[in-house]
């Protein structure tokens, strides 16, 4: 999974952790329906994986994590870096915390960052596909990829004296 | 090991497999089809597995209403979605109904469940809570005191129950009598052991959602059940107290007492929630079954001492277990399982439509038990009866908060409830 956040050829830990970061997460349930948060609290672990701590136990982004470990499927993660740079993340749930001692960990440490809360789960996703999605970059690629797709007054010549 | 781990074990010929279980019920979580076999044939440890386990992190020792052991395998396991599988090695030898059990190993640096050498799911042990290995202040081991879940603590103050001390009258499928003469465990625990563990063990940030308890029942006492209610209020007031009075989160699995009885124990202490199991949920059965609870309070008794405690409780906050499975004891049960569901649903139906939840228990036969020589159902079963509960619970809005995957763990169909 290290390969597949290196490509992004930049330091993408430094982005999930610095706090002007906004990242939106969408899931979908067992009714199909895609639920979007913004969630401030990914981090990127040794391994390559993701960790998401989830606060609210009946939260639907909670249940539908929970779907997602259980059926195989995906959620989304897009990432607004404060540089307007962005990055979308496909990952698939593969853990979630509730107890032991790394639970404990994160259980300490967001309730250091916010205070009086509680923690649910630390989820584990596991990254299977991450591009980046700035503008300027998927402009360019995308032009680069289908030439036809564009209009016409952009191509034309202006003072061709017709 | 004695079991016959082949392919062509016989009783996998008589029944679906779990990967036939689960294509079958592709809505239903894998996770909770595999907990459930794994509870319902029990688990062994392949000695990689033991090889992994750490005395300093993982739960080895527990001491409880059904359990009593100081050996170095793990109390129970872990999946990776937060599922509990409550399982544990039985007193008095392993029995799984005939069948093999899941092994545990380690493959690929993982702890693993195996079943015919194919790996079924990733499981990890129960870690031990810090407060496990200290004393009270008259030298009791906490441990011997609380015993836990990965986040919960259980409480069992009345070790051995009365309704064994009346033959004939002890449930056919409970082992709590013969786990009790086998040790060395006193009947009743003091009070100040158990207020003392508690209070220590809930400094541990981040560990428990849910102080449980339950014990044997106690006859006595000026009303039938006065002891045990007059003991439980003793704990309970003790324990509220660490609280500052308030309500916390808590369970307490009782005989089904009476509504005064009830309402004192709500009115005194800080409990919030109330189950009291009828174990099977048909009255012919009830009485074969549990014939003390059926001499000293009756079927219909139970069912509107639950429904009444909704009352006091709230709607969620009651509810009833059952063993699943025990409803095919021969030579008195159902021989067939579409009638069984019918009828079982149709039961649970009822009481849901008061305000009770129903909750199942995998059936894993003690080879210590009256039962012990009874065959439980096959995987389906269960996870047609766990849907049934699960559907029936949301036709009601009866929440499963107070015994869910978190509080208790033990109960494929409130797992269902998570999503
Ligand atoms: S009431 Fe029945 S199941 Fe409960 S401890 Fe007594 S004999 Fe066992």
């Amino acid at each position: 999974m290290g390969v597949l956040l290196s490509v992004l050829n930049e330091d993408f830990g430094q982005i999930l952790a610095d706090p002007e970061t906004i990242a939106a997460l969408a899931t979908t349930g067992s009714d199909g329906s895609v639920h979007v948060a913004f969630k401030g609290s990914f981090c990127l672990r040794e391994d390559g994986n993701l960790e998401y701590d989830e606060v609210i136990e009946a939260s639907q982004t909670n249940k539908n994590l929970v779907y997602s470990i259980w059926f195989g499927k995906t959620v989304s993660i897009s990432f607004l870096a404060k540089d307007h740079r962005s990055f979308l993340v496909i990952g698939r749930p593969v853990r979630a915390l509730v107890s032991g001692r790394e639970f404990r960990e994160h259980y300490v440490a967001i309730r250091g960052r916010l205070g009086d809360v509680d923690l649910s789960t630390v989820w584990i996703i596991e990254p299977v596909s991450v591009c980046e999605q700035s503008f300027e970059k998927r402009r360019t690629e995308e032009e680069n990829a289908h030439p036809l797709f564009r209009h016409l007054d952009r191509l034309a010549v202006s003072g061709s004296g017709l | 090991m004695s079991y016959d781990r082949s392919h062509t074990g016989a009783w996998r010929e008589k029944e679906l497999s779990l990967r036939q279980v689960m294509e079958k019920y592709p809505e239903v979580s894998p996770f909770v089809i595999i907990k459930t076999d794994a509870q319902r044939r029990g688990v062994e440890y392949a000695d990689r597995a033991l090889a992994a386990v750490d005395p300093d992190i993982h739960l080895t020792k527990v001491r409880s209403d059904y359990s009593n052991k100081e050996d170095l395998t793990p109390v129970s396991l872990m999946m990776r979605d937060g599922t509990s599988i409550c399982t544990s090695v039985d007193v008095g030898g392993n029995t799984s109904s005939g069948r093999d059990p899941y092994l545990v190993d380690v493959v690929d640096g993982k702890v693993v469940l195996v079943d015919e050498n194919r790996v079924i799911e990733e499981v990890s042990y129960w870690e031990k809570p810090d407060f496990h290995e200290k004393e009270t202040s008259r030298g009791t081991p906490m441990w011997h005191v609380v015993s836990v879940r990965p986040q919960r603590l259980c409480i069992h103050p009345h070790q051995h129950c009365d309704y064994w001390k009346t033959p004939g009258h002890g449930c056919k499928f409970c082992a709590m009598s013969a786990v009790y003469h086998s040790g060395n465990k006193p009947e009743l625990l003091d009070v100040r052991d158990i207020v003392e563990s508690v209070a220590e063990a809930i400094k541990e940030p981040g560990r428990n959602v849910n102080i449980f308890l339950t014990g044997g029942t106690l006859c006595g006492g000026e009303n039938f059940l006065d002891d045990e209610v007059n003991y439980y209020e003793e704990i309970l007031g003790g324990i509220t107290k660490l609280f500052g009075g308030r309500r916390f989160p808590s369970q307490l699995i009782s005989t089904a007492f009476s509504f005064e009885q009830l309402r004192r124990l709500y009115d005194n202490t800080g409990l919030t929630s109330y189950t009291a199991d009828i174990e099977v949920l048909n009255k012919d059965l009830f009485a074969w079954i549990c014939p003390g609870k059926a001499a000293t309070i009756g079927y219909d008794e139970w069912k509107e001492r639950l429904c009444r405690a909704v009352e006091i409780f709230g709607k969620g906050n009651v509810n009833t277990g059952l063993v699943v499975g025990v409803e095919f004891a021969t030579p008195n049960g159902f021989e067939n399982e579409d009638e069984a569901l019918e009828s079982i649903l149709a039961e649970a139906d009822e009481l849901s439509s008061c305000g009770v939840g129903v909750v199942g228990c995998v059936w894993h036969v003690s080879p210590v038990s009256i039962f012990k020589k009874q065959i439980s159902p096959g995987l389906e079963y269960y996870v047609r009866l766990a849907k049934g509960f699960d559907r029936i619970r949301r036709k009601y809005g009866i929440n499963v908060d107070m015994d869910n995957y978190r509080r208790c763990g033990n109960h494929p169909d409130t797992d269902l409830g998570r999503i």
